[in-house]
């Protein structure tokens, strides 16, 4: 046989790259395709998981604390009642069952689904004020879980979904929509009294809990706007609302008549609480995203870009930053002297709030995006895994517990 | 540092962002522009690798014809199949190397439109961090991207179910497109499979798809299908293009033909052409055997 040193090489190649000895051509040719085949349904496969996850909302909301009870929001939607001393579930036994089941809204079998829920709910008068995912906001008995209203009240009628909380004044509810509006509710039942704007939505949609201060309620929307709403009214306060050049998803803070709200342009604003006029602006490396805290003439205001900002809350001016191991969603908070704020790498930090040095870390090692909540010097944290932590001021943990 | 992202996710996410900004904060029209971009730089490769399945195809009963002759010896089927190879200029993994090239950064493309959709608060919490600290902050304001785009929320499936279906007919369009007779029973099957499945997964995985992927699907595939018009034709689609009466007279007058086509190389895709293709060059094959 006689074979060319070049056409060997080749025959050589065709080995080292696709084929293996003795395989024929035509087997080869099947097995590339068939690879190829492989590779394209492999492929396909992974672009479906890669959308499907993190399409789902899971909500990030902050337990909730009153009467000894925690009332911790699930990645499902849903929200249970925890003993707050131990993290046992609290039972609840209904009519017509015959045994006491876990507290929980929705119930277990409710065809209620709330989708997600990322706004704190709130505690009043024995009943329960949440906004959910699924656009529409509910009133629950605090003892049985039963909803007492609805809005909008028919069941299948819906607004845009919340991502903010809801706030109480007097017998009004205001609570804000990704559809762009403002509504005012009244606390008794839930219909509606008015809505911002009256006529055109705010574009873009409205993710910040709304702030009450006087009779002002203080709303930022995510096409970067902030504006003031006479409460009984329903009307502008300012005369022009104050634009940001970027989304504000945080809640505002209103503190000694001015207004404190970050912004996605990288910008912590203060504003004359009376017109809305600028006083300063501070300057992070990215999106300020939560509420900031007033303490002692200090601004605490966590940013995106992993840093708590301590400010002169008169000037803007910087007095010192603590560097966390992730981007800060959380609010800060202060307990027994200590200021709190959580990363979403999943580290409760505790801090001097004069200094900003570190006096303590928990690591819950899951992401913490929501703020943290406080009640008798004990911290309840509820984490992207599911679970809830109760630690005491020091960062020693006392219990935990997984709901879903 | 998630390589990753540095490399792939990030850049094509700014620049995402970016063009959303130009585009009037119209997210819809940035994943037509983007899409079109990112295809068009790839184009090299999608060509490279047009041509080589074209070739593969075309070669493909001679290389039966090389099955039957050498079958059972091995070492010369392999020696004279890879001659076969080098004188038209392609090898197996030649069709599929540039395949794989692209894939990644279509991966990476979707992504970045997957993460800059910000489909859920979750979304736009994690796109913080995929952003330029040095981007403009005018560019901020692009963000969260304005998801209306005609009848659709991007953020969230096609109520009236257009997309999936667009998404399944233009997938099955370009893989019948791209798959071509063929006497390997293997590969026939693969065919079969390749252009029944995919679309009835695409169409069926995108009514649960947030809009603006399914967006980016249809118009990759459009490209796509513009693309392979234009190397190789109507491909596997000639046939059935046939059976469409208005096509069918056209035909007649030369427009579309699915007939053999004496002189033919087996097909000539501008026209649509589809053929057989041609006998295994045995004067080549025996001067070879000739020096064996």
């Amino acid at each position: 046989m006689i074979q060319s040193p070049r056409r060997t090489f080749h025959v050589q190649q065709g080995h080292a790259r696709g084929g293996l000895p003795g395989r024929s051509p035509r087997g080869e040719l099947g097995e590339s395709i068939r690879r190829t085949g492989g590779l394209l349904l492999g492929a396909l496969l992974l672009l479906v998981g890669a959308a499907c996850s993190g399409q789902q909302p899971q909500g990030w909301a902050a337990p909730v604390v009153g009467d000894g009870v925690v009332y911790a929001a699930s990645l499902q939607g849903r929200l249970y009642a925890l003993d707050a001393r131990d993290g046992s579930f609290r039972q609840v036994q209904a009519e017509g069952q015959a045994e006491p089941q876990p507290w929980s809204f929705p119930a277990a079998k409710s065809t209620i689904k709330v989708a997600g829920l990322y706004g704190t709910p709130l505690l009043a008068d024995g009943l329960i004020y949440l906004a959910g995912y699924n656009g529409k906001v509910y009133a629950i008995d605090q003892a049985t879980a039963a909803v007492q209203w609805a809005f909008p009240a028919p069941e299948n009628e819906r607004v845009g979904s919340f991502v903010g909380g809801v706030v109480l004044h007097d017998e009004t509810m205001l609570v804000a929509s990704s559809d762009g509006f403002l509504y005012a509710l009244s606390a008794g039942s839930g219909q509606q009294r008015w809505r911002y704007p009256r006529s055109r939505p705010l574009s873009r949609g409205i993710w910040a809990t709304p702030v009450v201060a006087g009779d002002t309620a203080y709303v930022a929307a995510l096409d970067g706007s902030l504006h003031a709403v006479d409460i009984s009214t329903g009307e502008a306060r300012w005369p022009e609302p104050f634009v940001a050049k970027g989304a504000i998803a945080g809640t505002p803070l209103v503190a000694q008549g001015t207004v404190y709200v970050g912004s996605f342009d990288r910008h912590l604003y203060a504003l004359n609480a009376a017109d809305g006029a600028l006083r300063w602006s501070a300057e992070a490396a990215n999106w300020y995203w939560t509420q900031p805290l007033l303490y002692s003439d200090m601004l605490y205001a966590p940013s995106l870009d992993r840093r708590l900002y301590a400010l002169d809350a008169d000037t803007g001016e910087q007095r010192w930053s603590f560097l966390a191991d992730g981007p800060l969603s959380s609010s800060p908070l202060v307990v027994d002297g200590s200021l709190i704020v959580a990363s979403q790498a999943g580290s409760v930090y505790t801090l001097d709030p004069i200094t900003g040095n570190q006096r303590g870390k928990f690591e819950a090692r899951a992401p913490i995006y929501g703020p943290v909540a406080a009640d008798r010097g004990v911290l309840f944290i509820a984490t992207h895994n599911g679970l809830v932590h109760a630690l005491a001021a020091d960062g020693q943990p006392l219990w935990s517990q997984k709901v879903q | 540092m998630n390589p990753w992202n540095t490399l792939v996710l990030d850049p094509m996410v700014n620049v995402l962002v970016g063009l959303s900004w130009v585009l009037f904060s119209n997210f819809g029209l940035a994943i037509l522009v983007f899409t079109l971009l990112v295809r068009l730089v790839l184009l090299p490769l999608t060509l490279r690798q047009l041509k080589a399945s074209k070739v593969m195809s075309v070669i493909s009963p001679q290389m039966k014809a090389l099955q039957q002759r050498f079958g059972k010896d091995r070492a010369k089927l392999q020696q004279e199949t890879m001659a076969l190879y080098k004188e038209h200029g392609v090898s197996p993994v030649g069709c599929v190397m540039p395949m794989l090239l692209q894939m990644p950064v279509l991966f990476g493309l979707y992504q970045a439109i997957n993460l800059a959709l910000a489909a859920v608060p979750e979304g736009l919490m994690n796109l913080s961090q995929h952003l330029y600290w040095w981007l403009p902050q005018q560019l901020l304001q692009a963000i969260p991207p304005q998801s209306r785009f005609f009848w659709l929320d991007l953020g969230k499936p096609d109520p009236f179910f257009i997309l999936p279906v667009l998404v399944g007919v233009s997938t099955w369009v370009q893989s019948k497109m791209s798959t071509f007779s063929t006497a390997d029973p293997q590969q026939e099957s693969m065919n079969r499979m390749t252009t029944s499945m995919m679309p009835l997964m695409l169409g069926y995985t995108t009514v649960l798809f947030p809009s603006g992927l399914a967006l980016y699907w249809v118009i990759s595939n459009v490209i796509g299908v513009a693309v392979q018009y234009f190397v190789t034709g109507w491909g596997g689609l000639g046939p059935l293009l046939q059976l469409l009466p208005w096509v069918a007279k056209s035909s007649a007058t030369g427009a579309i033909d699915a007939q053999p086509q004496p002189g033919s190389n087996g097909q000539d895709g501008r026209r649509g052409r589809r053929t057989s293709a041609p006998p295994a060059r045995r004067p080549a094959v025996r001067s070879r055997n000739r020096r064996t």
